[in-house]
C-alpha cells in the first residue's frame, strides 16, 4: 500500500469554453487528455496547474490509475460549479492499484567447493502492466517482472527464469521501486540461503559471486566495511546483508536487527552504500535514503491488504500500521559514486531492506522467513 | 454562530457545532496550512494548539474549543523564525510537506513543556506520521530547536 500522507484531491472547475484543474499529479499530460476525455473537450480546452503531490509513490501517475480525474470532471460538470474533490482515508486505501501480490519458487546446484553452478528461478504474479499500460506488453509477455533478475550482477553459469503471468480482480499498480521491491526479497533471502547452504559468510559468498564485477563489488565493500561486518555485536543483536541494482543505481544494506522475547522485530541500524554513477546532492540523496527504508521497513513489517467477499479489509492507519519516529533505526550511508552512468536514487534504497532484515533475523533465530509481512510470522529467539 | 480566537485573532463562524475544528480552520476559514490524513487521530497532520497543548483537530468538534487560543501553523511565527521553523529549515527535513505542520506544531508544544527533551521525551511525544519518512530529520531538528 502506498497511503501517501494526502489522500487524492482535486479541484476541477468547468466553465463554458475551458476546463481547469489543479492536481497533485505525477504525470500532468495524463491528467489534461483524461480530463478533456471526460468533459469531452478538445485538449486545448483544458489547462492544468500542477500542486504539491502531498506523496505519490505511483499512485498519481498512470492514466489508469488517475481514475480521481475524471471522477472530479463528472461531478464539476453535473454540479454545475467548481468542485473540490478530496478523497477520504478509507477510500484511498480500498480504491487503489496494489504492489502485485507475488511468488516465486528457486532451485540451484552448488559444487563442492560451494560455488554456484546453476539457478532456476520461477515467478507468478499478477502484471502491473497489463493493468495500466497493455502497450507495454511484447507478445503478451511483461519483461519488468523480471526486474533484477534478468539483469543480476551475480556470475551465474547456467540461468533459467521462467513465469507465469496471473492476473486476479484486484488491480495492481507501481509502487516505490516497482519489481524490485518483490524480486529483491527472492533473489537475495535465496542467495542467503545458498550462503547457508556452502557454509561460508552469506558476505563472501556475493563476493565470490560479483567477483567478475569490479562496480558491484566496490558497493558491498564499502556497505560491509562501513558496517563492521564480521566484528562484535551487542548481544542479541544479529546482521543481514543484502545487494540489489536498480535503476542504474547499485545498493548494498547492512541492517542490524534484534528479536525480543514477545517476538517483536527490533530494526537498530542499516548501513547503505550507494553508486548512483554521481553525486550532485549528498543531502538530498540521504534523505531519499532514509526515505526509502522508511518505506521498505513498513511495508516488510506490516504491509498487507486482506481481500474479503470481493472487498479490501483495511481502511485507515488504525488497521495498516505504519512505522513511526519511535522505530526509525540508524541510517548510515556510504556513497560511492563510480562516475558510471548516472542512476536513480528514489527507489534504489528501498528493495535490499527486506531481505536485509530477513537475513539478519535468521542470524538471529535460524528461521527463514519466506513470506511477508513480517507481523504474520511467529518469531522467536534462538 | 461560535466564537473562536485563533493566532491571536477572534472569528466568528456560523457552522455545525458537532463539525471538527479541522474542516472549520481549512474549509470555512481558508487556514489550509492545517491537514487531513485520515480524520481519526491516529496520523497528527491535523495537529493544532489549544491553550499551548497539541492536539488533533481532526476529531475535535469545534463547539468543544470555547475560550481557549487555537494556534495553527500559520500562527507559529509569521516570518519563520521560530526556533523550530529555522531547526527545520537548517535540517532540511521536509520531503512531501504534507506531514510536517503537524510534525512542527508537535514539537513546538513538545518544547514549550519540555525544553530539552531526551530521545525517549521525542519518542513519546511525536507519534505523527510520516509516510516520506523524515523521522531521523525530525529526531535532529528538535534537538537543535532545543539548544537554539
Ligand atoms: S487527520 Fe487528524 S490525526 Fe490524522
Ligand atoms: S514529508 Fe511527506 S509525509 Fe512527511
Amino acid at each position: 500500500m502506498r497511503l501517501a500522507q494526502g489522500t487524492r484531491g482535486i479541484r476541477v472547475a468547468v466553465t463554458e469554453d475551458k476546463v481547469e484543474l489543479w492536481a497533485p499529479t505525477q504525470n500532468a499530460e495524463a491528467t489534461l487528455q483524461l480530463a478533456a476525455k471526460a468533459a469531452k473537450v478538445d485538449p486545448g480546452k483544458v489547462e492544468v496547474h500542477v500542486t504539491l503531490l502531498g506523496g505519490g509513490f505511483g499512485r498519481r501517475g498512470a492514466p489508469v490509475a488517475q481514475n480521481f480525474v475524471p471522477q472530479a470532471v463528472a461531478i464539476a460538470k453535473a454540479v454545475g460549479k467548481p468542485v473540490k474533490l478530496l478523497w477520504s482515508r478509507e477510500e484511498d486505501v480500498r480504491c487503489d492499484f496494489y504492489r502485485p501480490a507475488s511468488a516465486a519458487k528457486f532451485t540451484a546446484g552448488l559444487d563442492e567447493s560451494g560455488a554456484l553452478l546453476g539457478w532456476h528461478l520461477r515467478l507468478a504474479g499478477p502484471s502491473i502492466a497489463h493493468t495500466l499500460a497493455p502497450a507495454m506488453l511484447e507478445h503478451g509477455a511483461d519483461v519488468r517482472m523480471g526486474e533484477g533478475l534478468v539483469d543480476m550482477p551475480y556470475g551465474v553459469p547456467n540461468i533459467l527464469i521462467d513465469y507465469a503471468m496471473r492476473n486476479t480482480h484486484v488491480p495492481v499498480g507501481y509502487w516505490r521501486s516497482v519489481n524490485h521491491s518483490q524480486n529483491a526479497f527472492f533473489k537475495e533471502s535465496f542467495i542467503d540461503e545458498m550462503a547457508h547452504a556452502a557454509d561460508q559468510d552469506p558476505y563472501q559468498f556475493r563476493r565470490a559471486l560479483l567477483a567478475h564485477n569490479p562496480l558491484h563489488l566496490a558497493v558491498l565493500d564499502a556497505a560491509a566495511k562501513k558496517a563492521g561486518w564480521g566484528e562484535t555485536l551487542p548481544p542479541g543483536v544479529f546482521r543481514g546483508i543484502a545487494h540489489n541494482e536498480a535503476y542504474g543505481t547499485i545498493v548494498t544494506q547492512v541492517v542490524e536487527a534484534s528479536v525480543d522475547d514477545r517476538g517483536a522485530v527490533h530494526v537498530h541500524r542499516v548501513v547503505c552504500a550507494m553508486d548512483p554513477g554521481h553525486v550532485v546532492n549528498p543531502d538530498t540523496i540521504e534523505a531519499q535514503i532514509q526515505g526509502a527504508i522508511v518505506f521498505g521497513l513498513t511495508a516488510a513489517l506490516y504491509g498487507e491488504i486482506t481481500i474479503k467477499d470481493g472487498r479490501v479489509e483495511q481502511g485507515n492507519f488504525d488497521d495498516y500500521e505504519m512505522l513511526r519516529l519511535d522505530a526509525m533505526p540508524k541510517v548510515e550511508v556510504v556513497l560511492v559514486p563510480s562516475g558510471a552512468f548516472w542512476g536513480g536514487v528514489g527507489e534504489p534504497g528501498l528493495p535490499p531492506l527486506a531481505p536485509a532484515l530477513c537475513n539478519a533475523l535468521f542470524a538471529a533465530t535460524g528461521q527463514r522467513i519466506r513470506s511477508l509481512p513480517l507481523k504474520d510470522q511467529k518469531l522467536h529467539t534462538a | 454562530m461560535i466564537r473562536l480566537n485563533i493566532n491571536g485573532e477572534d472569528h466568528s463562524v456560523d457552522v455545525d457545532p458537532d463539525m471538527p475544528l479541522l474542516w472549520v480552520l481549512r474549509d470555512t476559514l481558508g487556514l489550509t496550512g492545517t491537514k487531513f490524513g485520515c480524520g481519526i487521530a491516529q496520523c497528527g497532520a491535523c495537529t493544532v494548539h489549544v491553550d499551548g497543548q497539541a492536539i488533533r483537530a481532526c476529531i475535535t468538534p469545534v463547539s468543544s474549543i470555547g475560550d481557549s487560543k487555537v494556534l495553527t501553523i500559520e500562527g507559529l511565527q509569521l516570518h519563520g523564525d521560530h526556533p523550530v521553523q529555522q531547526a527545520w529549515m537548517a535540517h532540511d527535513v521536509p520531503q512531501c510537506g504534507y506531514c510536517q505542520p503537524g510534525m512542527m506544531m508537535a514539537a513546538a508544544a513538545l518544547l514549550t513543556s519540555k525544553p530539552h527533551p531526551t530521545d525517549a521525551d521525542i519518542d513519546q511525544a511525536i507519534t505523527n506520521i510520516c509516510r516520506c519518512g523524515t523521522y531521523a530529520r525530525v529526531r535532529q531538528a528538535i534537538h537543535s530547536a532545543a539548544k537554539a
